[in-house]
């Protein structure tokens, strides 16, 4: 593999030109390829978290750093509040307040709205240049310009930095591979320069993503391997050394952080190789000086039996409890069963189940079977960086089978690989040289050491070429088409995917045009325009970022899951009956409830569907007082028609869900689009009672009905239950309609349904 | 009771019922509290749920009789099985197994009601922890602390087979260096290693997915539809059909041209690009049949 491309002087110099403008390119297109969602809607902010994230950046734009730190948001969590300064990663609202004071000192005032939206995008197009630096140190520039055009375009990063995905991975991304890049160049050359700023751009790491663990973990795993494999060399020892002090030190700075480093099990990895590679230097410095051959056997002994009592050190630290074990969202990574039976909070979160084999090509296309190959080539030379791939190719492929949210992490290194893959055959194929026919091949064969320990090629047989045009033809021919069919994929995947804002939903005509669906975005408003400014509004924790966000109220519980009590009792209080629920919503003063409900539209991501994981986290506090399996009919199905059970029809949530949900149909059957089934209705079946609400008022339900929000009543004047203050109004309402107080049942339900249609 | 634990006990702790003692075992009044697991434990009733259900409910009352090895004091587990017991499930009107059902004192400072507390078996994880603490929960100063029995024999075979490895390690490690240091091997390793994770391996392991389905047809489907679902066969075509693209890709870019023949060349050369070609149909092909809405193909398996 070692051609030497032979290009007339000026060309050769025109080289680094060429780089820079595809390297550029490459950046246009990624950021280009991120703007479906602002091109179809608008600049939006996405989904739930960056929301959040959002309100931070706002919060921090308008106060100043350190209040940003101290800030205690009573707005969320009531009546607990959150101390919000520090619980978050700050790196990622730093780092837009900045664009947006520099741009600012520009004199160039953009809204910090936009720079949110587009934060993502900008940073994928730094992503590329990251990963073109990182293969460049694999193999060479061309192949780098390929990774970086692979991570530019491939799916699995554009899922989690589209224009208006302002999240945390927007910028991670970045600085994981930049790290890494950083990492490598530090173990190459042996430098402390570059070791520093490997922490430092750990550091930013830290400050941004809780991932940045992969780092803590991954870089001492790459420096265990290398020692056992007999590697170690000054150079490892100066690079891991300075970025672990330095890197450790600086990390300790974010509030959130704090002294886990030193202090939980996910860091106790780094320390530990820290401290081997501190014995293992001290052992070779000794025995490069000392004659002995006793003394050397008692140097190793000693560094060994250390070794040891460090690792019990640690081993009791961590069963005394000064070492906190490992949390359960990383735990659950290994043990894969832990998380469904301890922490269904976890578990309930889509992001966090397996991934199926269909996401794995969806999301990188043909680089996932060029992926094992890249691998198996790297193993060809196996320089000391090349294991670093290798392993975090590995490690990488298992967590993302594990959680379909760690594609992300997976996804570069698989442009890597199949970078290297594909830039090794372009390399061969593209060589025009013709070569010589040669008779002599056992001479030329040698015999090569195929240890892992040593560098060096794999292959027995010296490296030929091509003879035959039509060979150059056929490979490259077909890989063209693979790239054209790459681009296509992604712009699809990237089109059709992943470009939802989930807050504005679009839906086609039947003549073709768009129709925008835009109920959340008009609820919020609702609220925020005709509630009081500290009314509290309860809801599922999916939408407490964006109440908050949106519609600047005071919620109970959100996406920052930290409180699973907290939110067991929301669940309770959704899926018990109103007597039982009307107590709980007075203790925690709720004004308003919001319930998400797709049933007349169709839109499958609401409650009703969620409903099984309030049911089951409250269960988790109370099982005694909510069972999952009451909310299943006698054959074990999840029903929402007549034959949901008891339990189910006369739940909150069901309640608050399809009520008036018939009458919107009339005499026709009411379905229920998500879930096929038909809503008992009382126009057309007399039988049936018309769902009634006793304790709450329906306030607003929005035009395509997604999101409907309920008042919840005050306590009765005359002291009265509700229920019975409830009946006594409507019959006052029938003596006002004319019929007598001893109407039959079905007279009254008639009577009510007629009020309704007034 | 203290009698029945002693003449008609299967295991420690677990008392075997019939249909002549069993309503005067549960009959009020009573002083003590009994758990019956009313169960279809033969092979020929083909009860999966019962069999399942009996080495967790066993547990429970040994760990019961551990710490009360003499008498039951006051808590007696005891299991009725259909074929001792059809009068009873007759009487009771039970056509369901297993069911486990726990009776309360109806006497003494404990007392409650005669009528059972009936335990939902179905769909319960964590199961041995679940029936204590259910037990618990409706019996008043019961305690249950289940005792796992440790497994010595997989303790022993794990300690002789180290010592066996660290005495024959001076002997073994030349014929064994070799393997260690291979590269070809840790290559190999890496390799279905990636493939198993990147084919979906992980979601059929946390999953248990089905190897393969029926349909509704009667026919046997090898291809779950739906994007988020996989059986166990698809993912080995899969990881099948990546390792031989991969294969293919290592091929062109070390095999070939390494080739000093130039027709053997330009033979492996098409070949290769033709299975790598064909084998990337057939994968989106695949994919088609799992995202109906997908728009990309190569010839030939084009439909």
């Amino acid at each position: 593999m070692h051609f030497t491309t032979k290009l007339p002087s000026s060309a050769a110099q025109a080289l680094p030109l060429i780089r820079t403008l595809t390297l550029i390119t490459i950046a246009g297109a990624a950021i280009a390829s991120r703007l479906f969602s602002v091109v179809r809607f608008e600049s939006i902010i996405h989904e739930f978290d960056p929301w959040f994230n959002f309100r931070a950046t706002k919060y921090l734009v308008s106060h100043d750093f350190y209040s940003f730190l101290d800030w205690f948001d009573d707005r969320t969590w009531y009546p607990l509040g959150r101390v919000t300064g520090g619980t978050l990663y700050p790196g990622l609202m730093v780092t837009s307040a900045l664009i947006f004071h520099g741009l600012k000192a520009l004199t160039l005032p953009v809204d910090i709205r936009n720079i949110c939206v587009m934060l993502a995008p900008v940073f994928s197009g730094l992503t590329a240049y990251a990963t073109y630096l990182f293969t460049c140190e694999m193999k060479d520039q061309s192949a780098g310009l390929l990774a970086a055009a692979f991570i530019g375009i491939a799916p699995g990063y554009i899922s989690r930095s589209v224009a208006g995905s302002y999240d945390n991975e927007a910028i991670a991304i970045f600085l994981l591979m930049f790290t890494f890049y950083l990492w490598i160049k530090a173990l190459k050359l042996g430098s402390a320069f570059f070791g520093a700023l490997t922490a430092l751009f750990y550091f930013y790491m830290v400050a941004a993503w809780g991932g940045y663990v992969f780092i803590t973990n991954i870089i001492p795993l790459h420096a265990l391997v290398l020692v056992v494999m007999g590697r170690y060399s000054s150079r490892l020892y100066v690079a891991y050394s300075s970025w672990y002090a330095l890197g450790t030190l600086a990390s300790m700075q974010i509030p959130f952080v704090g002294f886990l480093p030193i202090r939980s099990s996910e860091h106790m990895g780094a320390l530990g190789v820290f401290g081997l590679l501190q014995l293992v230097a001290f052992a070779s410095y000794v025995r490069a000086r000392v004659p002995s051959k006793h003394f050397k056997v008692l140097v190793t002994v000693s560094a060994t039996s250390l070794l040891a009592l460090g690792l019990a050190g640690v081993v009791g630290l961590t069963l005394s409890g000064v070492i906190a074990p490992w949390t359960g969202r990383f735990y659950s990574l290994w043990d894969t069963g832990y998380a469904k039976i301890h922490i269904p909070i976890i578990a309930s979160v889509s992001e966090h189940q397996p991934t199926a084999w269909p996401s794995f090509f969806f999301d990188t296309f043909m680089l996932i079977w060029l992926f094992p190959a890249g691998v198996y080539i790297i193993f060809q030379e196996l320089r000391d960086e090349h294991l670093f791939v290798i392993i975090y190719g590995i490690l990488a492929s298992y967590f993302a089978g594990v959680m379909v949210r760690l594609m992300l992490t997976l996804t570069p290194i698989v442009c890597v690989c199949g970078a290297v893959a594909l830039s090794n055959i372009l390399d061969i194929y593209t060589n025009l040289e013709k070569p010589l026919e040669t008779d002599d091949e056992d001479k030329t064969k040698k015999e090569e050491d195929q240890s892992v320990l040593r560098l060096g090629s794999m292959s027995k047989k010296p490296l030929i070429g091509v003879f035959s045009n039509w060979s150059r033809a056929f490979v490259l021919g077909s890989f063209t088409i693979y790239l054209f069919l790459f681009v296509q994929h992604c712009t699809w995947v990237t089109s059709n995917a992943y470009s939802s804002p989930s807050v504005v939903l679009a839906s086609q005509l039947p003549d073709g045009s768009q129709h925008i669906i835009d109920d959340f975005r008009e609820a919020y408003y609702w609220l925020r325009k005709n509630t009081p400014e500290d009314a509290k509004i309860m809801s599922w924790w999916d939408y407490g970022y964006q109440i908050g966000g949106m519609a600047d109220r005071t919620t109970l519980v959100d996406n920052n899951t930290w409180n699973n009590t907290h939110i067991a009792t929301v669940g309770k209080a959704m899926s018990s009956r109103e007597e039982v629920s009307y107590p709980i919503l007075r203790k925690h003063d709720v004004d308003y409830i919001l319930v998400i409900f797709g049933g007349l539209l169709g839109y499958s991501g609401d409650d009703i569907n969620k409903f099984l994981w309030m049911v089951r986290i409250a269960e988790g506090i109370w099982p005694d007082e909510v069972r999952e399996r009451d909310f299943f009919t006698a054959r074990g199905e999840y029903r929402v028609d007549q034959e949901a059970t008891s339990t189910m029809k006369n739940s909150l949530m069901y309640k608050m869900s399809y009520y008036r949900f018939t009458d919107v149909f009339g005499r026709q059957p009411a379905l229920d689009r998500v879930r096929n089934q038909r809503i008992p209705s009382a126009i057309t079946d007399p039988s049936v009672k018309p769902i009634s609400l006793n304790t709450v008022d329906e306030a607003f339900t929005s035009e395509n009905w997604i999101v409907r929000i309920y008042k919840v009543k005050d306590l009765d004047d005359f002291g009265r239950d509700h229920a019975i203050a409830n009946a006594f109004e409507e019959g006052k309402r029938k003596t006002a309609g004319g019929r007598s107080r001893s109407a039959p049942v079905g007279g009254l339900s008639k009577g009510k349904a007629r009020v309704l249609r007034e | 009771m203290n009698q029945l634990l002693k003449s008609s006990s299967i295991k420690p702790g677990l008392i075997r019922l019939n249909d002549r003692n069993f309503n005067d075992v549960i009959s009020a009044p009573r002083d003590y509290a009994v758990v019956v697991l009313l169960t279809a434990e033969a092979p020929s009733m083909g009860c999966q749920l019962c069999r399942q259900f009996a080495p967790d409910y066993h547990l429970v009352a040994q760990s019961w009789n551990k710490e009360h090895p003499k008498s039951g004091d006051g808590l007696y587990f005891t299991v009725l099985d259909f074929k001792d017991g059809q009068r009873t499930f007759q009487s009771l009107g039970l056509k369901t197994a297993p069911n486990l059902w726990v009776y309360g004192p109806t006497e003494g400072e404990n007392a409650g009601p005669a009528n059972p507390y009936v335990f939902e078996i179905q769909g319960v994880p964590d199961m041995p922890g679940s029936i204590s603490r259910y037990i618990e929960s409706h019996l008043p100063g019961i305690k249950i602390t289940i005792h796992k029995p440790k497994d010595y024999s997989l303790i022993g075979m794990l300690a002789s087979g180290l010592i066996i490895i660290a005495g024959s390690f001076r002997y073994v490690y030349p014929f064994v260096k070799p393997l260690i240091e291979s590269r070809t091997i840790w290559a190999g390793l890496s390799l279905v290693a990636i493939l198993m994770f990147t084919s979906g391996h992980m979601f059929n392991n946390i999953r248990h997915t089905p190897y393969v389905a029926g349909n509704r047809e009667g026919g046997v489907s090898y291809i779950a539809p739906g994007f988020q679902q996989q059986y166990g066969f698809e993912t080995q075509i899969v990881a099948v059909l990546y390792a031989f693209l991969a294969f293919g890709a290592i091929s062109l870019a070390i095999k070939a041209p390494r080739i000093n023949d130039s027709t053997k060349q330009l033979i492996s050369v098409g070949t290769w690009v033709t299975i790598i070609w064909c084998l990337f149909s057939v994968l989106m092909f695949i994919f088609r049949m799992k995202n109906r809405g997908y728009p990309l193909s190569i010839p030939p398996m084009t439909k």
